[in-house]
């Protein structure tokens, strides 16, 4: 193989990796937005409050410490403890679910029959709510996040990769952190489970039912509460994955919550209410991105076309196909 | 199945009022009894208030900003106007909305097991049989996507879905709705089937007066959201004006209602 293929080969795989990112954003979109009807702006912010309270248990931060500190005349920043990672996480997920729980009782329920749009600003006061709160409770510095997987080039592919190359050719091989592999992996398990899940059970078929119909829904019992709870945790779980994930790659910080418009050429292209969209969709615009930054931007347009060309990717097949590459189908009998 | 004289009463709405958005007034005091194991027929035209009187008793109206006024709804004693839809699907009683609302993207089997939310792993097996043997088709179609079978399998899809939470009393809104006459006969032949072998009492809001009279043990009539009219279904049929109103089919030729006895009784009723 030349040395030019090989390169484009690497920037396609490190494009599928960054997508499996933005797919796994766009799901937690996608299961608030099937179930509830609500576009949840502050799925971004999720993940980087996730990922704060992730690091915060972790490293044994004092919740509030300013706040406390301004109050009491104290100085207390860390308990002095350290949380394994995996009971961090734990800890994490439950108080994601408390503030999926909270979200639904505070502010859903309230909300009930009310326009999609009313519903769509109160999470955009959601979003800001969360950022400020996350910040008065963690701080604002910029953190390190590592719950211990591993990250760095990986030495086995270069070395496998370079042995792709051509006689003669300058080639080094190829880089691939490690980092995103696992991330990948993650992602994939996670999003397996979560169809399974679905498929499956019997809460996620009853959270099939409330996309589908949420009146009749209701009508056999099943409680739209429960359900909204259910979906917003599972949201909160997508988020903490892709808080960990994006926290490991660039630290913890606030252009995390920036993930979310990653998110939304994807959502764009894969359409609102598909699963299957949503992954393909995020595959596609990573990879895209990058091959064209590299073969393109780079070249030609003076880079930095990751910012954009997304969009107007996403907005050319919303032109030609509104419902997004799988849209669900709206059965429609005459 | 329905034993005059010694009936337990099931299901007993006193005089409610319902208010849309706060100002709509759709029912006016409407006043019906449910007995043990009968089938109760609720007639009337469009727009009388057949639904928003169903919707009031299983607790849908809070989703769609309706609220009772007035009045009381009490199902075996207990008052029932506060509880919510999952809470009555608990005590038994449970609605099947008009227009069927099957769960399209779910398969008929799916929807059925659905139904069986509120139900033990056990219970959802044995209801599973119990539907597919009042309802073969929908065993035949079990895998197909709901949205995608045709009008009458989406109107047995709901019922079965219904049984599935293996309620005591069903409010059955429109069967008929969009079917053809076989069909709508066949439906009504299975609901008599379930109401004499499995005990489920019955009250069903019809417009098709002919077949619900044919089918029901009594009957009300609401018209404006006030009951006109009530007695054992036998009765209603021989009645001169629900023949005219509701049967399409006065004696006497009569056409104009002007000076009939039924016409006067008729505003009455309006008024
Ligand atoms: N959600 C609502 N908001 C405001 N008004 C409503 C609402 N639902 C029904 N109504 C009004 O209440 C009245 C009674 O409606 P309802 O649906 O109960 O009648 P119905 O007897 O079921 O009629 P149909 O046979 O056409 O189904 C109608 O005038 C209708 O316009
Ligand atoms: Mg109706």
């Amino acid at each position: 193989m030349s040395a030019d293929f090989l390169n484009l080969l690497e920037v396609a795989i490190n494009g599928l990796m960054a997508g499996v990112l933005y797919s796994l954003v766009a799901l937690g979109f996608v299961l608030i937005f099937k179930a509830s009807g609500v576009f949840n702006y502050a799925q971004g912010v999720m993940a980087l409050f996730a990922a704060q309270t992730l690091v915060g248990i972790q490293t044994g931060q004092v919740p509030f410490a300013h706040l406390i500190n301004a109050i009491f005349g104290t100085e207390v920043h860390y308990f002095g403890w350290n949380v394994p990672a995996l009971l961090a996480i734990l800890f994490t997920v439950l108080v994601m679910i408390l503030f999926a729980w909270i979200v639904v009782k505070v502010i859903l329920v309230r909300l009930v029959g009310q326009e999609p749009i009313i519903l769509f600003m109160a999470t955009i006061g959601l979003a800001y709510f969360m950022e400020g709160f996350g910040d008065m409770m963690w701080n604002s510095e910029v953190k390190r996040l590592d719950v211990g997987i591993p990250s760095g080039g990986s030495f086995w592919i270069e070395d496998v990769t370079v042995q792709w190359a051509a006689e003669g050719e300058r080639y080094f091989g190829m880089y691939v952190d490690v980092l995103d592999i696992w991330a990948t992996v993650i992602a994939v398990a996670l999003v397996a489970s979560l169809a399974a899940f679905a498929q499956y059970t019997k809460p996620g078929r009853a959270m099939r039912a409330v996309a589908d119909d949420p009146t009749a829904a209701l009508s056999v019992g099943i409680s739209l509460n429960k359900i909204w709870i259910m979906v917003w945790s599972l949201a909160g779980f997508v988020a903490i994955v892709a808080g960990i994930m994006w926290g490991a790659k660039s630290g913890v910080q606030f252009s995390l919550s920036l993930i979310a418009l990653k998110a939304l050429p994807v959502l764009m292209l894969g359409g609102f209410t598909s699963i299957s969209g949503a992954i393909v969709g995020g595959l596609i615009i990573g990879v895209g991105e990058k091959l064209f930054e590299y073969l393109i931007g780079v070249p030609f347009l003076g880079g930095a076309t990751e910012n954009w060309f997304a969009y107007v990717l996403a907005l050319i097949f919303l032109v030609f196909r509104p419902q997004g590459l799988f849209g669900e189908k709206i059965i429609e009998r005459v | 199945m329905l034993d005059a004289g010694k009936t337990e009463t099931l299901l007993e709405v006193n005089n409610i009022e319902v208010i849309y958005n706060h100002v709509i007034l759709v029912l006016k005091g409407v006043s019906l009894t449910v007995p043990k194991g009968g089938i109760t027929a609720l007639l009337g035209g469009n727009g009388a208030g057949k639904t928003t009187t169903l919707k009031a008793i299983s607790n849908l109206l809070q989703a769609e900003r309706g609220e009772v006024t007035k009045g009381s709804i009490i199902y075996r004693g207990d008052h029932v106007a506060d509880l919510n839809p999952a809470d009555l699907v608990r005590r038994g009683v449970i609605q099947v909305m008009e227009g069927r609302h099957c769960f399209e993207h779910l398969t008929v089997e799916e929807n059925l097991l659905t139904g069986a939310y509120t139900r033990s792993k056990a219970e959802t097996k044995e209801g599973l049989e119990m539907v597919y043997t009042y309802f073969p088709r929908l065993k035949e179609r079990r895998t197909s996507q709901a949205g995608y079978t045709s009008g009458g399998e989406q109107q047995m899809c709901a019922i079965g879905r219904a049984l599935m939470a293996r309620p005591e009393t069903i409010l059955l809104d429109e069967p008929s709705m969009g079917l053809a006459p076989q069909l709508v006969e066949e439906i009504f032949t299975i609901v008599k089937n379930l109401n004499e072998q499995e005990g489920v009492s019955f009250l069903i809001a019809e417009q098709n007066t002919n077949v619900a009279l044919r089918f029901a043990h009594q009957g009300y009539i609401l018209e404006s959201g006030r009951v006109v009219m009530e007695g054992p279904a036998a009765e209603l049929r021989e009645n001169p004006d629900v023949k005219e109103f509701y049967l399409g089919m006065g004696d006497e030729g009569r056409k104009s209602f002007r000076d009939t006895r039924s016409y006067r009784r008729r505003k009455r009723w309006l008024s």
